[in-house]
């Protein structure tokens, strides 16, 4: 088990390996506590920063292997050499302004959103290698728990619509691809889910989804379930809002959400996100959605309850009215 | 060497590795220093961690690249280039081990000489300074293959197959070598940090 | 649908040709009788269709149905049409009738069937009915007690004498206890209206309860007193009590022989009535939800029960309030007090003092320019520009203040705080708490300030203060299970106090340095 983990920290084992790996150490306390060290080391360890080829070797390099001098006349900036480790891929132009920022590790933010676009490199200092992958090339499965950290978002490309999405996997890594590839809903769905891995900014991620999908085509029923589940489980009220708010805009099919809906309705304690739950509820019904009958009912009810706010008995009432026959 | 300007350092970038290869197989040169662009950096980074040394550091990578050229014959290409690019740079570190009073070299003082990445704003610098001399000293605690295997493995992505044929032993040893190397670093790494009531920590 | 066993009685007595018609349905009928005992029960369980019952003296229950299918082609209506199945079952003191149609989900558009019954049953039997859609329910002559339930479609009860008790989301009800009423009854719709009919020397308690709707009769009403939202009176003198709830229709109280239009409102609001509770001014409910105006000149001041008020420009003072609506300001060049028992706000620009409160409901004001409170019992808070003080207050939700010219405090239970300050200011007053979450507060690289930021959390490893101006000390201490870190310090030579309070979450002080676009070489 202890030979596994650092195996787990690269993901090395197959899916069913690490998915029985990883139940093993929630039931484990020894093996959660080992866990914890290895990750805390893991991650120490990228403190180590990259270090910058001195310009002198390449230069004496070209000239060794070309007769004439090399073309190092002009130095590379720091930054522009990193940016060609980034593989075949494109410079991946990282927007960091303070609404999409959710990186753990702040390096200074710029506020206020600016147009200015800034062509960083790597956004931590970890000497791992930053690899950029199109969606298309990874698997939408995702087995086996892999750990992420350190998510950031990249807004949309305007020239293709091109989304990113990079973290801390072993590495770093950034997934590009179209915001209605499954691969990127899956792991954008994945990121959400996963309650420690996105801290601090869970609120402005939400916002960034609710942005990128709100357009029909890219509406995936994956994004309205992510949603659904945070506004179930996620105890940060603020975080619970902006998950209502998105499930309300997202043009959403599909019970999951519908249902997370009600629930929330029926018991969330923060009035914002009841009245947001009914209004997204109001909506689907006028739209001539299917309600079930514990929607109804939900809905009855709370349009009786007399101590449940005036504007959540009315919508609700206003909701009920809608409701068609097939 | 017969140098070849044959084409513009502009189309090399959309090459693959291999194909830029094989223009270097066929006796022209000029992939050279888009090769170099590509790697240089993970070569580098990998041998100064290694020797802990920046001035052998250097001399590896140089070697290395001209190494590269020179035996381009050797490269098949139905491999990774960074492998192959790998192997040649541990040989080399190996070797610069072995002549005993390169073992001796501690340089402390390297690490004040590397320029700080202009992002890093000075309020941070004291405390990931002092969190890098921790990772490096502890990286010294282990034994070169120990090192070199974790090297690649945290921080250069190699998967244990690939190091396993850098390193010239078999994946089984790769992972032993890594999990002592962990459990080495661990003890170093959280052993110190751990006690809770750290006081008083002036920060910036 | 429940999953019951029934036994499935379909007696084809009389079924027509599967001929389709040219708007392709097809029509079934079918006939069963039954014994039943005086004091007998009769259940109908029908899901999309009418039902009829009308008592007589007869010692059974006679039941004519009208099967209707109808649908996209002959296929899809023998699918509908075997789907959709009559079972009956019980015995001479229950008798049971269902309509079992499939889940909702397995009903496609393809087909659709509606079933009628037409009963009839001993005037002293038990009526129970179930429905969901229906465009009318009709019950008549039964001396026992009815009760009825449904979603959507007119209910009719016409000489009853037993209980009532009805249960609808969009139906109407019309009800007629035989003259006078002998039991007491409970009509309950959401969204319908109700009416009860009665001789003028009908006695009855009448209750009643509403959020919108009104209260109406053409009878004399006696002692009738008003509780928030619920009425009490009485017709004549004694009697059963009716309860009569309708949350967004009216309800009528009609003397034979007279009509709705002849109806008057029983509420009769003395000025004590206006408490806090009830918005005052207001005779009727606004049953139009949306106030909307594009300029108002001049002080202006507007309080409904419930409605949506949607205004332009306020030149001078506002003072606005709703029981339940969001409101929209765009301007107020005066003074501006906004409060809503629940329902979102939101407000342009205010040039005067801002008061915006709300029950329930997120709060966005674009610029509040000589500051203000803004108070929400659940929701998210954004000001994008405050000019003066700003007192921010959530009970769980964001706060988010842009371009603070002037000192903040905000607090929520649970949420972020995020405060950026104007690049002017040199020092500045700032609280922020949050019982749940992060603290963030935005300055320049010049700001002074004396900073205490505690951090209270389970998890001191995922947990910290980070600050890009130096000076702090920091320092942590176990507080029970939880970490308490405490940093504290004069930034840029110190200022005004800046105290920041998060559990579980980060605080950050961020001070960046304006970054330029490097172009490519």
């Amino acid at each position: 088990m202890r030979e596994s983990m650092p195996l787990l920290l690269v993901e090395a084992l197959d899916p069913s390996d690490r998915e029985a790996t990883h139940r093993h150490i929630e039931s484990c306390a020894a093996c959660a506590e080992e866990w914890a060290a290895c990750r805390d080391t893991w991650k120490l360890m990228g403190e180590l920063p990259v270090v910058e080829v001195p310009a002198r070797v390449r230069q004496q390099f070209l000239s060794q292997v070309l007769r004439a001098p090399a073309e190092g006349n002009v130095v590379p900036l720091h930054r522009r050499r990193e940016m060609r480790w980034f593989a075949q891929a494109a410079a991946v132009v990282l927007l960091v302004g303070g609404s999409y920022y959710a990186g753990h590790r702040a390096s200074p933010v710029v506020l206020a959103p600016t147009d200015a676009k800034i062509v960083s490199a790597s956004p931590s200092f970890s000497i791992a290698e930053t690899r950029v992958l199109p969606a298309a090339d990874v698997s939408p499965t995702i087995e086996g728990r892999p750990n992420i950290d350190n998510v950031q978002f990249v807004d949309a490309d305007p020239r293709d619509g091109q989304i990113g999405l990079s973290f801390d996997i072993t590495s770093h890594v950034t997934v590009t691809g179209s915001p209605a590839e499954k691969s990127m809903v899956r792991l954008l769905s994945y990121v959400l889910a996963s309650e420690d891995r996105m801290k601090p900014s869970r609120s402005r991620a939400i916002d960034w989804v609710r942005d990128t999908y709100s357009a029909p085509n890219n509406a995936d029923p994956e994004i309205a379930d992510a949603m659904a589940k945070i506004l179930r489980n996620e105890q940060h009220a603020g975080v619970r809002i902006r998950a209502v708010e998105t499930l309300k805009t997202l043009p959403s099919k599909g019970d999951n959400p519908r249902d997370a809906l009600i629930e929330a309705l029926r018991s969330d304690p923060n009035p914002a996100v009841r009245i947001k739950a009914v209004d997204a509820l109001a909506k689907l019904a006028g739209s001539g959605a299917q309600l079930d009958g514990t929607a109804v009912d939900t809905l009855r009810q709370k349009a009786a309850q007399d101590d449940e706010n005036l504007y959540v008995r009315v919508k609700a009432a206003e909701a009920l009215s809608k409701i068609r026959p097939q | 060497m017969t140098p070849s300007k044959g084409r513009e350092p502009g189309e090399m970038k959309h090459l693959s590795d291999q194909d830029l290869m094989r223009i270097v197989q066929a006796g022209d040169y000029s992939p050279a220093s888009e090769i170099y662009d590509r790697y240089s950096g993970r070569i580098y980074n990998f041998a100064f961690r290694f020797l802990k040394n920046a001035e052998a550091a250097e001399d590896a990578t140089q070697e290395v690249f001209v190494k590269m050229m020179r035996h381009a014959n050797q490269f098949h290409g139905d491999a990774k280039l960074s492998t192959w690019l790998f192997s040649i740079t541990a040989n080399w570190c190996r070797d610069h081990l072995r002549k005993a009073d390169n073992k001796a070299k501690e340089a402390e003082d390297v690490l004040i000489s590397l320029p700080t990445p202009p992002e890093l704003a000075p309020d941070r610098t004291l405390e990931r300074r002092e969190t890098e001399q921790r990772v490096q000293r502890a990286l010294q605690l282990l034994t070169p293959e120990q090192r070199e295997a974790i090297l690649l493995s945290r921080y250069q992505g190699l998967s244990y197959a690939e190091i396993a044929q850098v390193a010239g032993c078999s994946e089984g040893a790769v992972k032993t070598r890594v999990f002592r190397a962990m459990e080495t670093l661990k003890k170093a790494l959280t052993g110190e940090a751990s006690g809770g009531d750290r006081c008083l920590n002036v920060v910036r | 649908m429940k999953q019951v066993a029934l036994l499935l009685f379909v007696a084809a007595i009389a079924t027509t040709p599967a001929a389709m018609a040219a708007n392709f349905s097809m029509t079934e009928r079918f006939s069963f009788e039954y014994p039943l005992d005086a004091d007998g029960s009769v259940w109908v369980d029908n899901p999309f269709g009418n039902i009829e019952i009308i008592g007589s003296d007869a010692a059974s229950v006679s039941v004519n149905v009208v099967k209707i299918t109808s649908g996209v082609d002959k296929a899809a209506i023998i699918e509908g049409r075997t789907l959709t199945q009559l079972g009956t079952r019980g015995d001479h003191r229950v008798r049971e009738l269902r309509t079992a149609v499939p889940d909702v989900p397995a009903r496609t558009m393809r087909w659709q069937s509606f079933v009628t019954y037409s009963i009839r049953a001993p005037r002293t039997a038990h009526i129970k009915v179930s429905s969901t859609y229906s465009d009318r329910i009709h019950i008549a002559d039964i001396t026992s007690d009815v009760t009825v339930k449904n979603v959507a479609g007119e209910i009719v009860l016409n000489n009853i004498r037993g209980r009532v008790v009805v249960d609808s989301v969009n139906g109407n009800i019309t009800f007629n206890p035989a003259g006078r009423p002998m039991s007491s009854s409970q009509l309950v719709t959401v969204n319908g209206r109700i009416l009860i009919s009665v001789a003028p020397d009908a006695a009855f308690q009448w209750v009643a309860d509403t959020i919108q709707g009104d209260f109406k009769a053409t009878l004399p009403v006696l002692h009738p007193q008003f509780n928030g939202r619920t009425f009490r009176g009485s017709v004549n003198s004694g009697g059963p009590t009716i309860t009569t709830s309708s949350l967004m229709g009216d309800v009528f109280v009609l003397r034979t022989g007279t009509t709705l239009s002849q109806a008057r409102s029983v509420r009769v609001t003395p000025p004590q009535e206006a408490s806090q509770a009830s918005m005052a001014p207001v005779a009727e409910p606004l049953l139009a939800r949306h106030f909307q105006a594009p300029v108002v000149e001049g002080n202006w001041q507007f309080a409904t029960n419930i409605g949506n008020i949607g205004v332009g420009e306020v030149r001078g003072d506002a003072r606005v309030m709703t029981g339940a609506g969001q409101v929209q300001l765009s301007l107020v060049t005066g003074e501006c007090n906004v409060t809503s028992r629940g329902g979102e706000l939101e407000l342009g620009d205010i040039y005067g003092p801002l008061t915006a409160r709300t029950d329930a409901g997120s709060i966005t004001v674009s610029s509040a320019r000589s500051g203000g409170t803004v108070i929400t019992g659940g929701g998210t808070i954004r000001v994008m520009s405050a000019g003066g003080p700003m007192t921010l207050r959530s009970g769980g939700g964001d706060i988010v203040v842009r371009q603070a010219h002037g000192p903040v405090s905000a607090e929520t239970r649970s949420g972020d705080v995020t405060v950026s300050l104007a690049s002017a200011s040199r020092t500045e007053t700032v609280e922020a708490h949050t019982g749940r979450g992060n603290v963030v507060l935005n300055v320049t690289p010049r700001f002074g300030a004396d900073i205490d930021a505690t951090i209270i959390t389970s998890d001191p490893d995922a947990n910290s203060i980070e600050s890009d101006l130096n000076g702090l000390n920091i320092r942590r201490e176990s507080v029970g299970r939880r970490t308490r870190i405490h940093a504290t310090g004069k930034v840029n030579g110190g200022g005004q106090r800046v105290s920041l309070y998060a559990e579980e979450g980060d605080i950050r002080i961020n001070a960046p340095v304006p970054v330029v676009v490097s172009p490519q070489p």
